[in-house]
């Protein structure tokens, strides 16, 4: 029953946490930490669990935008069998998507394991808490930014009608954006959060730069699912944390589902501050409680 | 620039396989002498992205 109500709510914050620019990696590690769980991401036997959280999210993003992924998918095989990229309509946003994704799968293979052995290797997440903070910074500074560039005196809607799709960037644009996805590998920062600061720099709309975080973002967490399935089925693994690995991945998809359907509509006119004001204020109360934590000066009652 | 593109992709098809021989020194990854499906598929999914990448160089966009 235990293992069941950690591994829905770890299912609620990865559907939730990996969508909204407030870092899921942050979250599943600082929100055990305060429950005393100590860090179930590392744990071995939550691994199989952590694979299905990653394939559940994946799989709401392909549901939610799937006539994007099937004209996509049609375009890359239309742009490569006739050489030319407009030999598609979507010709050219597939191939920002591919491009965007180069920067990070390659950053994430070889930094990945170094940078997780640095930042989990305190008992405390003394670390991500500190980075959700500066999370929070790098969204206040994009907003910041995107306010100078707005035009004055009239509606929000009309401001976002003054920026760029996704089809204005430039492959360069597009090499920077997925260069930034990679800042995510680091606890704390999010992959959604610092995409869509890039995107906004690259003149997209708020709409757009969410759009093309996530056509981003889907091949790299699938793929980091996908590749981790085996570890379902090694040999350590029982029947009932397969059962619990399910009904995580289940929860995940919904609460990923609901959380896209949720931003979309919310970037229509909405912005960046609600998330940056709640990553700094959850990152300094975090760090408040686990620097002395960390410090030893004193325990939580109900870790164990 | 076509010839650029074609020259990585060959480079980084041989980087996929030298991930896939087993009992060798692989750097940049952990344990180095087994073998490294993901760093391998990444090596050559890029080779597949430069190959098509060498085609659209030249063509009229």
């Amino acid at each position: 029953m235990d293992e069941i109500i950690k591994v829905v709510l770890l299912g609620l914050l990865q559907g939730v946490a990996e969508l909204f620019p407030i870092s899921s990696l942050g979250h599943t590690v600082i929100i055990p930490g305060l429950l005393g769980w100590g860090n179930l991401i590392e744990d071995k036997s939550f691994l199989p669990i952590v694979v299905t959280l990653h394939l559940g999210t994946a799989i709401a993003l392909v549901l939610y935008y799937w006539r994007d992924w099937v004209a996509l998918v049609r375009a890359f095989f239309k742009t490569a069998i006739a050489g030319r990229l407009d030999a598609d309509p979507q010709g050219k946003t597939i191939w920002l998507v591919i491009i965007g994704t180069i920067p990070v799968g390659f950053l994430g293979l070889f930094l990945q394991e170094p940078i997780q052995k640095i930042f989990f290797s305190s008992a405390w997440p003394v670390l991500p808490a500190a980075f959700l903070c500066l999370n929070g910074a790098i969204l206040l500074m994009g907003e910041w930014q995107r306010r100078q560039q707005e035009p004055v005196g009239v509606s929000r809607i009309k401001q976002e009608m003054a920026f760029l799709a996704i089809n204005d960037l430039t492959f360069k644009q597009a090499v920077l954006i997925g260069l930034s996805q990679a800042a995510a590998l680091v606890p704390g920062i999010s992959r959604s959060g610092v995409t869509m600061v890039a995107s906004m720099r690259a003149k997209l709309s708020h709409e757009e730069a969410l759009r093309f975080t996530f056509l981003l973002a889907t091949p790299v967490i699938f793929a980091a699912g996908l590749l981790k399935v085996p570890e379902l089925f090694s040999p350590g693994v029982t029947s009932t944390t397969q059962l619990a690995a399910l009904l995580g991945g289940v929860v995940a998809a919904i609460a990923a589902f609901l959380s896209v359907r949720f931003l979309a509509k919310y970037f229509e006119a909405g912005r960046l501050t609600p998330f940056a004001y709640y990553c700094v204020g959850a990152g300094l109360v975090s760090f408040l409680i686990f620097a002395p934590l960390a410090l030893g000066l004193f325990t939580l009652p109900w870790a164990h | 620039m076509k010839l650029g593109l074609i020259v990585v992709g060959i480079i980084c098809v041989l980087i996929g396989v030298y991930y896939l021989i087993p009992g060798i020194n692989h750097v940049l990854a952990s344990p180095p002498a087994e073998i490294h499906v993901k760093h391998a598929l990444v090596f050559f999914a890029a080779a597949v992205v430069a190959f098509i990448g060498s085609r659209f160089v030249g063509a009229r966009n």
